[in-house]
């Protein structure tokens, strides 16, 4: 029962992306095509090793034009540097069993630095990488290391890095722009929620506490992965960086500013929770007013922003009720302020816009 | 020796936060030997794919989440072994391999969708059809090249079994205990260098996606451990608001005396988190006792109390969202206590 549940999940989840609007799609797409020429083209030269060609074609092809050329030129480097030192060392170890041990202790490093992740630097994972492959090319293979192999090696990889940036921008090109502009739209629906998660706790609904808490963390990690948009735009951008690094810092600043204004509120309404007086909840309503009236213009979606509406009407209501009950004047509200939620909102516009315009060559 | 502090510190914050990758490594390592060891006693000339497979398939075991490792390498050595077998077949018709490893390379990349860890064992399988289809040969070759592929898969399945087979209640009581260290570290690094922003922010980022991590691996059923995951995201609330706190005191210049009892404050705090870190960690470490924590506390509300008065409305408005959340410090910090006692039904 569970297994055919997540089995659904699984499928719901391929059948929602296979459309030529998901990147998800266009990236597997583009790489089977790279794929699929890479090999009748090394078959055709006869290239020596060419199989390198078409992994490092598959591997160096990521998602935006940006990431693919930062993980090429990573993976170049470090495919040079790697062979180079295993070429060096082949040149003065001829034991097979000293080879092994070599082997062995390339392994180790190449597992020590995790290669999953993207903390580092790809290049410093391909490095031992490369050497294992070389030494294990010398002990397995019939083809013994040779300085033609060395050489063969550094091309395949060399043609196969082109390759896959050859494809980033022909074959359904995305730029960094607009998986940035994909992962803004996800973010804002992602501050909604928990904004909506807080509002809960307000009305008290069970768990909205520990719903809030989850969103926040998200919401958090999910600013913390975009980071990587800033790097990979300086390689499609080149020169003109300076405009979009001065709105990185803005950017990080605001979105610090969102969080501690969303935090601010989180911590009020778990006060709301534990009861609290009359007196405290005049700034409280007040400050839920002004965020939410702020964070309700820019929403773009019309179904978000009348959802959104409905909640404050019904928690407006809420809170007007228990300050009349305690005979309580009604507080009057400000609507106006500039709250970080539009103001973050329309930074992320201008930036979008500005990196439209940098990478058009307006 | 400050010099080795300082490599260990960047090895921690830029490759191996979790603390996992050397024995990884050295799993690896030995599971290379054993398929050495093997393809020297086969004298096959395909042999060498013995040690390509361990190596290749182990990796889908590294890299899984700690509910799927037996499930992503049992499906990704079965995989292996029928894929490498079609490959090599056809790896003679050059269109029919393109093909092929366009439809296997596809899947492997569009399974992001479900995961990186799936795209990523995926790979692995793509790599096996990518060498195996790359140059035509025998059929006797083809035969030796899969028995190879299923002898690298059980030595991979024999290692991962007996070296350090990660259990899931030790996983979680791994990850607990790194959430507790890390929060206490980053409540270290904002008292300590609080002008260093970069510092604070790799601390943040680290224990946030700790954070992340404890929210994909704990299953719902461990209610206990969830628990003490809901405790451990009040308490960094509350330790922002204390330096929150703290930072008021020092621009107003005011209360010096409410400031030095928060620093001490939080220095038990940070401790008392290690503490518990290890005690969830190592079950032989005794747990700290929290009852001076909780003296320091009730001293420290006291003469936030006694100054109270002195405050002005401004003053009033900025203290009042964030002393609230200290007065409910000691109901968690009495949770985190209770929790810790029970964490023992891990073991």
């Amino acid at each position: 029962m569970k297994l055919t549940l997540t089995l659904n999940t699984f499928l719901e989840k391929l059948r929602s992306h296979a459309n030529l609007k998901s990147l998800f799609f266009r990236r597997a797409l583009r790489s089977a095509i790279v794929a699929f020429l890479s090999i009748p083209l090394y078959h055709f030269f006869a290239l020596t090793q060419g199989y390198w060609v078409t992994m490092t074609a598959v591997i160096v092809g990521q998602s935006t034009i940006g990431a693919t050329l930062r993980k090429s030129f990573q993976r170049f480097w470090g495919t040079l540097l790697g062979i180079l030192i295993a070429a060096f060392l082949l040149l003065f170890i001829h034991s097979y069993l000293y080879l092994e041990i070599l082997v062995l202790v390339f392994l180790f490093l190449t597992y020590f630095f995790n290669p999953y992740s993207n903390l580092i630097n790809y290049g410093f994972v391909v490095i031992p990488a490369s050497i294992v492959v070389v030494l294990l090319i010398s002990l397995m293979s019939s083809e013994k290391i040779n300085p033609a192999i060395v050489y063969a090696r550094f091309y395949d990889t060399a043609i196969g890095a082109g390759l896959g940036i050859l494809g980033t921008f022909l074959i359904f090109p995305n730029k960094v722009k607009h998986e940035f502009a994909h992962t803004q739209r996800y973010l804002e629906k992602q501050l909604a929620d928990y904004f909506f998660a807080i509002m809960d706790m307000f009305l008290n609904t069970p768990h909205a506490d520990r719903q809030a808490m989850a969103k926040k963390i998200h919401i958090e990690a999910t600013l913390l992965s975009e980071y990587q948009f800033y790097v990979e735009s300086k390689y499609e951008l080149h020169f003109k960086t300076s405009l979009f690094q001065q709105e990185e810092k803005r950017f990080i600043e605001l979105s610090e500013r969102t969080a501690q204004r969303l935090f601010s509120l989180h911590q009020q309404a778990r006060n709301h929770m534990m009861g609290e007086s009359v007196e405290k909840l005049k700034p409280l309503l007040l400050n839920i007013q002004k965020t939410g009236f702020l964070y309700l213009q820019s929403f773009k979606e019309k179904d978000l922003r009348e959802s959104f509406t409905g909640l404050l009407e019904e928690l407006q209501r809420y809170l007007a009720n228990i300050l009349q009950q305690q005979d309580k004047a009604l507080l009057q509200l400000h609507w106006h302020d500039i709250a970080p939620f539009a103001e973050l909102h329309f930074i992320l516009i201008r930036l979008i816009d500005d990196i439209t315009q940098a990478t058009d060559g307006k | 020796m400050p010099w080795l502090k300082t490599l260990q510190q960047f090895y921690v914050d830029h490759i191996d936060p979790d603390g996992i990758q050397p024995f990884q490594a050295v799993r690896t390592v030995v599971a290379a030997v054993l398929a050495i060891l093997f393809y020297h006693s086969l004298s096959w000339p395909q042999a060498y794919w013995v040690l390509f497979s361990t190596v290749l398939i182990l990796q889908t075991y590294n890299a899984a989440a700690p509910k799927q490792k037996w499930f992503s390498l049992l499906m990704t050595g079965a995989s292996a072994v029928i894929l490498t077998f079609i490959a090599s077949i056809i790896g003679k018709y050059i269109l029919i391999i393109g093909v092929f490893f366009a439809i296997t390379t596809f899947i492997s990349v569009y399974l992001n969708v479900i995961s990186s860890n799936t795209a990523n064992a995926a790979f692995f399988v793509n790599l096996f059809c990518l060498y195996a289809g790359s140059v035509s040969v025998s059929w006797n070759d083809t035969v030796e090249r899969t028995i190879c592929v299923l002898a690298g898969f059980l030595i991979s399945v024999m290692v991962c079994a007996c070296l350090w087979p990660e259990r899931l209640p030790d996983t979680i009581r791994l990850i607990i205990a790194q959430n507790l260290s890390r929060l206490s570290e980053l409540s270290r690094t904002l008292s300590e260098r609080y002008h260093d922003t970069k510092a604070i922010a790799v601390r943040r980022n680290r224990f946030i996606r700790g954070l992340q991590r404890a929210r994909q691996t704990i299953p719902s059923e461990e209610i206990q451990s969830w628990q003490m995951i809901h405790q451990i995201e009040y308490l960094y609330e509350i330790i922002l608001s204390l330096h929150e706190i703290k930072k008021l005191l020092e621009a107003h210049h005011i209360l010096i005396l409410i400031h030095k009892e928060l620093s001490i404050l939080l220095r038990r705090l940070n401790w008392l988190l290690r503490q518990f870190s290890l005690h969830i960690q190592h079950t032989n470490t005794p747990a700290p006792r929290i009852s001076k924590f909780i003296y320091l506390l009730r001293t420290f509300e006291k003469h936030y109390n006694n100054h109270f008065k002195s405050f002005n409305n401004d003053q009033i408005l900025k203290f009042i969202i964030y002393m609230d959340n200290i007065q409910k410090l000691e109901r968690y910090v009495n949770n985190l206590a209770e929790l810790s006692k029970r964490m023992e039904y891990l073991s």
